[in-house]
């Protein structure tokens, strides 16, 4: 069996790194992903892993925008069940 | 071809099963946790294997894998595929590489379509019209890692090794 080593990257994880790319080179990723020439610059190994970075910190915007938008959801729709409820409350209290 | 690039997991099980049989000499390390991700299509490898009797040499994987708009699946993004003496480690003991260090080979498709870095000059980059028996889009991390191993121990060139030549 492989060692099995592997590592869940989390957002906060991701944005440190990258900030560390961009503090190194002194320029924001936007200006890496524009600017090709810069990039031709850079050490291939540290393109590999900004590159990678980006596309984890997409990955993990996304996977969190969905989390909070079930979170609203179900948060909206318990809030109505409660509403409806203390309705029924009232209506029966009033019969 | 480069592994199952379904998603993460079954990329893992592929990896796993491969990793368990490769016959890894007993004075190989692995600084480092090969394997990071951040979601079901997203993942990243970092492997190093890294021999510490003589010829004290390392083998190093980097493949970063992503989904793209309109892709069912996740596809290779880059890779960079070295084997190379060490010449320089960091206190974990992982070792660097710079452009000019010296190289069996290197292999990958950052900045450029894929393309090899002969051993005779670690600068030069040859794209695949030049090399004639490998397809180097198409090369498996374990086929390198095991063609790397069987050098190590027989000392033939890795283009034979590889089954590679350059026109």
């Amino acid at each position: 069996m492989s060692p099995a080593r592997d590592v869940c990257l989390t957002l906060n994880d991701v944005e440190e790194m990258i900030l560390g790319f961009e503090r190194q080179y002194g320029i924001s990723s936007a200006e890496f992903f524009r600017n090709e020439e810069v990039r031709r610059t850079l050490p291939e190994d540290d393109v590999f892993r900004w590159e990678a970075l980006i596309d984890h910190r997409l990955a993990l915007r996304e996977s969190y925008q969905v989390v909070h938008s079930e979170y609203l959801t179900r948060l909206i729709q318990s809030s109505e069940t409660e509403v409806r409820s203390e309705i029924e409350t009232q209506e029966l209290l009033a019969a | 071809m480069p592994g199952p690039t379904d998603d993460y997991f079954a990329y893992k099980r592929w990896f796993d099963r491969e990793y368990d049989a490769l016959e890894l000499p007993a004075d190989c390390s692995e600084p480092s946790p090969p394997l990071s991700y951040s979601n079901q299509y997203t993942w990243t490898v970092e492997w190093y294997l890294v021999f510490a009797n003589d010829p004290k040499v390392y083998i190093r994987v980097f493949e970063h894998f992503a989904k793209r708009a309109q892709l069912q699946l996740s596809q290779r993004i880059h890779f960079a595929y070295n084997y190379a003496p060490i010449t320089r480690s960091d206190p974990r003991g992982v070792p660097g590489y710079l452009p000019n260090d010296p190289i069996f080979v290197r292999i990958d498709n950052i900045h450029r379509p894929p393309h090899l870095h002969p051993e005779a000059d670690p600068t030069q980059h040859h794209l695949q019209e030049k090399i004639d028996g490998l397809t180097l889009a198409n090369l498996d991390l374990f086929d390198f890692v095991r063609a790397s191993l069987r050098h190590r121990q027989s000392g033939r060139p890795m283009s034979r090794e590889l089954g590679y030549r350059i026109i």
